[in-house]
């Protein structure tokens, strides 16, 4: 159940390099059809606003749900514009790189058109990442394009740096499952930067504590630490090569970062006494944006179907 | 859980097809409208399969002008019913055009 969640919420393009080019689709086509189901939920409210408004004061429904409806359309086509936006951008680029004579000087006006590279994404690991020769752990993310940046591990911080429209979090996750799979060993992301910074740099600070006192002793590690050795950190780094050319696609997509809580209320307000709840730390713009979607395109069919067979309503 | 999922889904669907066809209302159409004496007259058809309560509103036109004669009634009708809806105007020469509208839910 928790891998399927991991695979589904929280990480769900992590697993390999096609999964991760599949989410990048996934999320496109999420955006698009979000902003558009909003722009039509919008229109169909506002066109036959009279009907909603009769069917919700004769049914015992607040009639303030309509507005709410408004509202919520209004806000999610808004946080998905720039998606679907940057769907359309991903179509023309496909478009323009097929008719192309000179594809590598088209993607590279591609990448220059995201503009300058800046701070990217980070997370904090459940155990420190290092080198087995003691070199530092950096992995250079670069295609026939150009440089989408690179992914750095300092500990237990792992960060995407010089990324392009502020990098991935999906990356950070792919490169993590990859460490895991090439080493066998579990490594969870613990924190994610971009959802609760405050408690993600208290955590590393402890990591760095303990980095310092085991320098300091000269002792074995004192947190728990996975080595890298040279031909895994090749590994590795092939694996990221695999997905380079796709993080332009990746970077003109918004990534909207939340946390996801799930309850079921057994005994609903006001008694409340048992609910159940499941939460995750992060949810993945694929599970929520595709949620959010889900959720408008059900409103939407009910507010069509009541457009088309209204309701019985008592007289 | 991936079957659970589908059965679900599966029960959805047909609550949802259940709830079109038992808890759906009518669909009026208006077939003819005309006005004998003081009596305007609508012949209503509920193209639907659910009934309620539906509005009919009529109005009458001067010929030689002004502002329309209005009256409102109401009626239930059944599933594919076709029914004759009257309204008496005091105030009617009878020489008027109807209009008809019709409205569900009534507002």
């Amino acid at each position: 159940m928790r891998g399927l969640l991991k695979r589904v919420v929280s990480e769900p393009g992590a697993d390999t390099a096609e999964s991760f080019v599949r989410r990048i689709r996934v999320l496109a086509a999420t955006y698009t059809v979000l902003f558009c189901a909003c722009c039509a939920g919008e229109v169909v409210l506002v066109v036959y606003g009279k009907l909603f408004v009769t069917l919700a004061q004769r049914s015992n429904v607040e009639t303030l749900t309509v507005f709410f409806l408004l509202v919520f359309y209004g806000y999610l086509a808004a946080v998905s514009a720039p998606g679907a936006l940057g769907a359309a951008r991903i179509a023309l680029h496909a478009l323009r790189l097929r008719f192309t004579p000179d594809r590598e000087a088209e993607r590279r006006r591609q990448l220059a058109a995201l503009g300058e590279p800046g701070e990217g994404p980070w997370a904090a690991l459940g155990k420190v990442l290092e080198r087995a020769d003691g070199e530092p752990l950096r992995f250079e993310l670069r295609d026939d394009a150009g440089s989408h940046g690179a992914i750095q591990v300092e500990g237990a911080r792992v960060a995407q740096l010089e990324a392009r429209k502020d990098g991935s979090a999906d990356l950070l996750a792919y490169f993590v499952r990859q460490v895991e799979d090439v080493t066998g060993e579990q490594i969870p992301i613990v924190v994610w930067g971009q959802i609760d910074d405050d408690e993600g740099e208290r955590y590393l600070a402890q990591v760095e504590f303990a980095r310092s006192l085991r320098r300091a002793l000269g002792s074995p590690a004192l947190w728990p630490t996975v080595l890298l050795s040279a031909e895994q950190t090749e590994e590795v780094s092939r694996r990221l090569a695999q997905i380079a050319p796709s993080l332009l696609e990746d970077a003109l997509l918004p990534d909207w970062e939340y946390q996801a809580e799930h309850k079921l209320p057994v005994i609903p307000e006001p008694l409340g006494l048992v609910s159940l709840g499941r939460s995750a730390k992060r949810a993945d713009p694929v599970a929520t944006m595709g949620f959010a979607a889900l959720m408008v395109l059900l409103t939407l069919a009910v507010m069509v179907l009541f457009v088309i067979a209204p309701p019985w309503v008592p007289g | 859980m991936i079957r659970a999922l589908l059965v679900l889904l599966g029960v959805l669907v047909l609550a949802c097809i259940g709830l079109v066809r038992g808890c759906s209302g009518p669909r009026p159409e208006l077939v003819s409208a005309r006005l004998r004496g003081k009596v305007a007259e609508a012949v209503v058809r509920n193209a639907g399969s659910g009934e309620g309560l539906v509005e009919v509103d009529f109005r009458l036109w001067p010929r030689s002008g002004g502002p329309p004669l209005l009256k409102s009634e109401r009626a239930t009708l059944r599933p594919h019913e076709v029914a004759r809806i009257e309204a008496e105007f005091d105030a009617a020469r009878g020489d008027e055009r109807v209009e008809v509208e019709l409205d569900y839910p009534p507002r």
